[in-house]
């Protein structure tokens, strides 16, 4: 499953229909489809924009704010999707997390499959900043995930 | 980028977007609350802003603005010219009248013409004069509470 994470936006694109059943159980979550791709339930059918106060999904807006997809809103309000609560949530909830990958020739190593954004990350053990994304193939048959670019927040 | 139009007022210069209603989802479970009328801070309105309105928020990018329907003003703005002009009008008609009584250059003894008397012309054109002046107060008073 090839894994896009946002500014704290997931979207998985399975190269095949088995890989979400395979990812459903290894995970004991489902997805479901969005567009182009699958995604967590508390991530569907977000708004594109925000206004200060009114719930974005369930947690109040910071700004106002109208943008392309609901993860420029979510990067625009600090906001990341939380799996644990499956709630989007800040992204400073998860500052006091942190995950350090290992640098391959051509990809990052992590030692999760997925990953928190939000958290404080390293690589090599050499802080990085705080992560707000990353792409990556989320390999549910090795039950590991390869990434090939990490972002950092601004 | 792309922006999000919604319906909104302002009222002495605080804009707010209007009520919205529960959006429906495809799955039961996560709620989607109807929310109440919000106030949109740091929107720039696109108008005076003094007088009370209904008009539309629109988001776009970080910035958000207001834009009055200023359709009211207009329409009254129009209502009162038309007012005033009409009044003007009839002024105008009084004064003519009045010259042509006056240019009626009475003589004066038996069989000449009526001594002409413009009292009535007069006072006509001082009510035109009167209600073109109600007519500029209520300009003026619509001029401070544009929309």
């Amino acid at each position: 499953v090839r894994v896009v994470v946002r500014h704290g936006h997931f979207a998985f694109y399975p190269h095949s229909k088995t890989e979400i059943l395979h990812f459903r159980r290894l995970f004991k979550i489902m997805l479901y489809p969005q567009d182009d791709y699958f995604t967590f339930y508390g991530l569907l059918n977000l708004p594109r924009w925000s206004q200060v106060g009114r719930p974005f999904g369930t947690t109040p807006a910071l700004v106002n704010f109208a943008g392309d997809h609901p993860s420029d809103v979510m990067r625009a309000n600090g906001f990341v999707y939380s799996m644990q609560t499956t709630l989007i949530v800040p992204a400073a909830t998860y500052a006091a997390f942190s995950i350090n990958f290992a640098q391959g020739r051509d990809f990052f190593h992590s030692p999760k499959m997925l990953i928190q954004p939000g958290c404080v990350y390293a690589v090599g053990n050499v802080p990085r900043g705080i992560l707000a994304g990353y792409t990556g193939e989320l390999d549910v048959n090795e039950q590991r995930t390869y990434l090939s670019s990490v972002e950092s927040m601004l | 980028m792309s922006s999000k139009i919604l319906p909104g007022t302002c009222a002495a210069q605080v804009v707010s977007t209007a009520a919205l209603p529960p959006e429906i989802h495809p799955l039961p479970g996560l709620p989607t609350p109807a929310t109440p009328p919000m106030p949109v801070p740091l929107a720039t309105i696109l108008g005076q802003g003094v007088g009370a309105s209904t008009g539309i928020v629109i988001f776009d990018g970080i910035n958000a603005f207001y834009i009055p329907d200023i359709s009211g003003d207009l329409k009254t703005t129009l209502e009162q010219v038309v007012a005033a002009l009409t009044q003007v009008k009839t002024a105008l008609d009084q004064i003519g009248s009045a010259f042509t009584t006056i240019d009626g250059k009475p003589t004066g003894g038996t069989g000449s013409a009526v001594v002409p008397t413009v009292t009535a012309n007069v006072t006509a054109i001082s009510t035109a004069g009167t209600a073109v002046e109600t007519a500029k107060t209520a300009l003026n008073t619509l001029k401070g509470a544009l929309k």
